[in-house]
């Protein structure tokens, strides 16, 4: 039973119930998934929200903090590392949504013939990642799930969720280095498919 | 084979692949693939995207897209229709980390503006206050190609905003490309951009946060330059010690931050000509100087502090470029252009913006640029390491003089036998030298950042009017010029009246050159010139005599001047500047007499008669000429000493009298006069002044107040001209001011003494850069004594 306090807020109660579904999921339980999305997805949003608010002595808004961070607040006590794996796996193919929907809106947007936008602050000015399309490479990204569906997870986890290679590694039961090659081999993989279209 | 045994396959060559050399993968693939050409072909048609994929989503998505991921979970603050004040809000036309934009109509002059809200956490109280201080200052950007500030205010939610002028324009990067502009269209650009920033520089505002997103290209091609001094407004809220200065905004941009920036640093006009050269760098190669992928502010600090960018005619990318012709073009002057420009140390970059516009300049005309390759033998000389910015801008001069001066030397030696031919010469040179030293000199005397310049200047034609003056010893017009050169470059040196380099030994030592010139010229001829001019040198003598810890002689020195001069006004009595001479070398007399502000013997009473003296003169000259400035600007001096004596006295309210006075006096003179640094820094004292008199009245928030808006005019001095040691010893005493009263010193200040100690901290490290250009100044050491003393006295900060 959560005990909510004015201190924690929803975040505890949300922390007692992560951790429970995460382990019924270990159990076998198939819905769990499911009922997990929800809750990390508010979850990062409100993260990223709150960074990006948040006093600007510190910009570094980094997607690995922002994943960590949701599984501190939402993740209590000791889980399996079965559950924790689950839990970033979630979370990168949540933010992947969470990015690639807005990509999706903002290009809706612009079809719409609203005025194009004279950005005068520099915040986007930052080519994004190399500037490709995120919804393009979503689509290309699921090409490459068909064909070499470990590599294309690799890259959701290290792009999407921000994962560093050693973390890659332990979410996938995988080597580093295995990390590493299947991480180079999908960049050429995915720009060649880029730029094919 | 399945086909997942074939992609298997496929990965299993690739990655091995790309674990060989570049150069070895070629025949690696030759090798494993051998006789299978569908394997070779699909290998080498993913292998032929590794220089692409390298950069690819190496950065994490959400770094690109969280911005504007957040921004779309509300609409902009505004809405259409909606009213701030008298602006009606049209539409969003940007918006970013810094906040939004917004088309807006200012319904009581009928014209369209840019509206900018800043979001954000600090206080938009604070950041009003901040405002109204620099309103006036930044509403007095007038020029074509700076876009106006219109004003600001507070939202009913505190939201502060900005009110500019709307500029409909591209980006100045993309309007190149758009057009396709060529090398020299891009740098004539430019060179308006640098004469924008120039002017501003001249007002003392420095921009802090160029980059290609704050300048805009109009459909008639004049470029505008956005967001003048807001950086400054936010970055002040940003920390309380006021100058650091990785801020928001520096942090979202921090391909164009200085290295000095993006070390919290002091930033200053030098920042600007780096952050100009950034611009120039991507202009001219299509390319950023540095690959900056991480964002985290170590990293990012790093390659901007410790990385040597490529010469831009080595980096240009295909597309924005064209091919060798641009390497070619950009090779040689303007590589070295830009990179002297992007220098890491300010003062080894162009000493000012117009002299970058200059150099450019020279590079389109094909004239010799001065900008040299950054090489060892080029820093080899020390004066040259210590002095480069005024080395650049006496070359300009130097050039010219060198040619006239090595024929003149044959020429004078020929001179025996071809007189008249011979004096030709010397009479140019001597022209040469004198518009050095009297016209040009003067010109950039009030010129922000002019300092080193100047001293250059001078000494280099010194030399020359020097060796003329061995050949013609009996010329006393020419002694007279001589000493006159002798008397600027002795101010220059180490004059604490006026902007100087703190070279106290040098001045005095000039001083005395000019002071034996003249006074032969006295016993050959007596006439007024010449004891003006002895006069005039023996005050400035006292002045750098009373700041080198020799007071006993400055006060006799200075007396001699008054004496000299008292003279002279009684044979003219009709004389206005000789009185006015007379006037001022009562007050410095005073000074070291008895007022405890200067180095003095201690004698008040005799301070408090010169001072009378003064002002009984100064009085009847403003009855005379009520408008004469530099009237006025003393009247406002005599009011502060005044003021002092009183306080000497305990006479706190008639000091109090005597400080508002001068206020009144120097604040709109300083109005009057934003581009003299001297009226400038007057206004700042007499905020001093007014905070002193605040805090002894015990109004507190006012001294406060006062002292905040001094301090911040002598960061803005300094800014603008860094190597003046003087403006940095002011900017500490000021800060020692301000901290003496947030709980230091002040037995009455209020009780802050974490900012007192930063403001202490601060003050100190300006007085140890003071005095270690300067060991025989002692001023600032005592200070610095003193100081110190006071941070140990402050409670121990909290841990």
């Amino acid at each position: 039973m959560a005990v909510m306090t004015e201190q924690f807020g929803s975040a505890t109660a949300s922390a007692v119930d992560v951790t429970r579904v995460l382990n019924s999921w270990r159990d076998g339980d198939a819905d769990a998934a499911t009922r997990l999305m929800p809750i990390v997805y508010e979850e990062l949003r409100r993260l990223a929200r709150n960074y990006l608010r948040r006093e600007r002595g510190d910009h570094t808004l980094q997607a690995t903090a922002l994943v960590h961070e949701a599984y501190l607040r939402l993740v209590e006590g000791n889980v399996s590392w079965q559950s924790r794996a689950h839990f970033y796996g979630i979370a990168a193919k949540l933010m992947r949504r969470i990015l690639v929907d807005h990509a999706r809106s903002r290009k809706a947007e612009k079809r719409g013939g609203l005025l194009e936008k004279v950005v005068l602050d520099e915040a986007r000015d930052l080519p994004p990642a190399g500037a490709q399309d995120l919804v393009a490479l979503d689509g290309a990204l699921q090409d490459l799930t068909k064909s070499y569906p470990r590599k294309a997870e690799v890259v959701e986890l290290k792009f999407f969720g921000g994962l560093e290679a050693k973390e890659i590694a332990e979410v996938l039961q995988i080597s580093e280095k295995t990390v590493l090659r299947d991480w180079q081999f999908a960049k050429l993989w995915l720009c060649r498919e880029l730029s094919a279209a | 084979m399945s086909a997942s045994d074939r992609a298997e396959r496929v990965a299993e060559v690739v990655e091995a692949a790309m674990e060989r050399a570049p150069a070895d993968r070629g025949r690696f693939v030759d090798e494993v693939c051998a006789g299978d050409t569908a394997l070779r072909s699909e290998v080498e048609s993913l292998l032929k995207f590794s220089g692409e994929a390298a950069a690819f989503i190496e950065e994490p998505a959400i770094h690109a897209t969280a911005e504007s991921f957040v921004e779309s979970e509300e609409d902009g603050l505004l809405t259409a229709g909606e009213t701030i004040g008298e602006y009606e809000i049209l539409s969003l036309i940007g918006a970013g980390g810094m906040g939004e934009v917004y088309l807006a109509a200012d319904r009581s002059l009928g014209r369209r503006v840019a509206l900018k809200t800043v979001k954000g956490t600090f206080g938009g109280r604070d950041l009003l206050r901040h405002f109204r201080q620099e309103e006036r200052i930044l509403a007095g950007l007038t020029h074509p190609n700076i876009a106006r500030l219109y004003g600001g205010g507070l939202m009913a939610n505190g939201v502060p905003y900005f009110v500019m002028e709307y500029v409909e324009g591209e980006r100045v990067d993309v309007y190149c490309d758009t057009l396709q502009l060529g090398i020299d269209g891009r740098l004539q650009l430019f060179r308006q951009i640098c004469a924008a920033v120039a002017y501003a520089h001249q007002r003392l505002i420095i921009h802090r946060d160029l980059k290609p997103a704050n300048i805009r290209v109009t459909q008639e091609g004049e470029p505008k330059l956005l967001d003048f001094g807001i950086a400054k407004l936010l970055d002040a809220e940003g920390s309380a010690a006021g100058e650091q200065t990785m801020t928001l905004l520096g942090m979202m941009t921090p391909e164009y931050a200085s290295p000095e920036q993006v070390r919290g640093e002091m930033m200053t006009t030098a920042s600007d000509v780096y952050s100009l050269g950034v611009i120039l760098y991507e202009l001219l190669s299509g390319e950023k100087p540095y690959r900056i992928t991480s964002r985290r502010p170590g990293e990012i600090a790093r390659a901007i502090t410790d990385t040597v960018p490529a010469r831009p005619s080595t980096a240009p990318r295909a597309e924005s470029t064209r091919n060798m012709d641009v390497r070619k073009a950009l090779r040689g002057d303007l590589d070295n252009i830009v990179l002297m420009a992007m220098r890491k140390e300010p003062e080894r970059r162009y000493a000012s913006v117009a002299l970058l516009a200059e150099d450019i300049r020279r590079h389109l005309e094909g004239l010799p640029v001065i900008a040299r390759k950054d090489t060892a033998g080029y820093r080899a000389s020390k004066f040259i390491r210590r002095h480069r910015a005024g080395v650049v801008a006496a070359a300009l001069v130097a050039l010219t003089l060198v040619g006239g001066i090595a024929a003149t030397a044959r020429q004078t030696q020929i001179a025996r036998r071809e007189r008249s031919r011979a004096e030709q010469r010397f009479n140019d040179v001597r022209k040469l030298a004198n518009s050095v030293v009297f016209e040009l000199h003067d010109a950039i005397e009030n010129l922000p950042g002019s300092t080193a310049a100047r001293e250059l200047l001078v000494r280099r034609a010194l030399e020359y009017l020097d060796s003329l003056a061995r050949e013609s010893s009996d010329d006393a017009s020419l002694q007279r010029e001589l000493a006159a050169a002798y008397l600027k470059i002795g101010s220059v040196q180490g004059n604490p009246t006026n902007p100087n380099l703190g070279d106290s030994a040098g001045a005095l030592q000039s001083y005395r050159h000019a002071l034996a010139i003249n006074e032969k010229l006295v016993e050959q001829s007596n006439d007024v010139e010449a004891r003006r001019a002895l006069a005039f040198t023996l005050r400035k003598m006292a002045d750098v005599e009373a700041n080198s810890s020799d007071v006993v002689h400055a006060v006799e020195t200075a007396r001699r001047s008054v004496s000299l001069f008292r003279e002279l006004a009684e044979a003219a009595p009709s004389n206005f500047d000789t009185r006015l001479d007379l006037a001022i070398s009562y007050v410095k007399t005073a000074d070291i007499l008895g007022n405890p502000n200067f180095e003095n013997v201690g004698d008040a009473k005799g301070g408090i008669e010169n001072y009378g003296a003064a002002l009984n003169i100064l009085t009847a000259l403003q009855a005379e000429n009520a408008s004469h400035p530099k009237t006025r600007r003393y009247l406002g001096i005599i009011h502060e000493r005044i003021g002092a004596m009183r306080e000497l006295q305990n006479d706190g309210s008639a000091a109090v009298e005597e400080y508002k006075t001068s206020a009144a006096i120097r604040v709109p003179l300083a109005e009057e006069f934003p581009n003299d640094t001297t009226i400038v820094r007057d206004a700042a004292i007499a905020y001093e002044k007014l905070g002193n008199a605040a805090a002894a009245a015990g109004d507190l928030g006012a001294a406060l107040d006062d002292r905040r808006r001094s301090l911040e005019i002598f960061e803005r001095l300094l800014a603008v001209d860094p190597q003046n040691a003087q403006a940095r010893q002011s900017l500490a005493i000021s800060h020692i001011h301000l901290a003496d009263l947030l709980g230091g010193g002040d037995a009455n200040g209020l009780s802050r003494a974490a900012e007192a100690r930063d403001h202490y901290q601060r003050a100190a490290e300006l007085l140890e850069a003071v005095t270690h250009a300067d060991p025989t100044n002692v001023g600032p050491k005592k200070i610095l004594a003193e100081v110190r003393a006071s941070i140990d006295k402050l409670p121990a900060a909290p841990r």
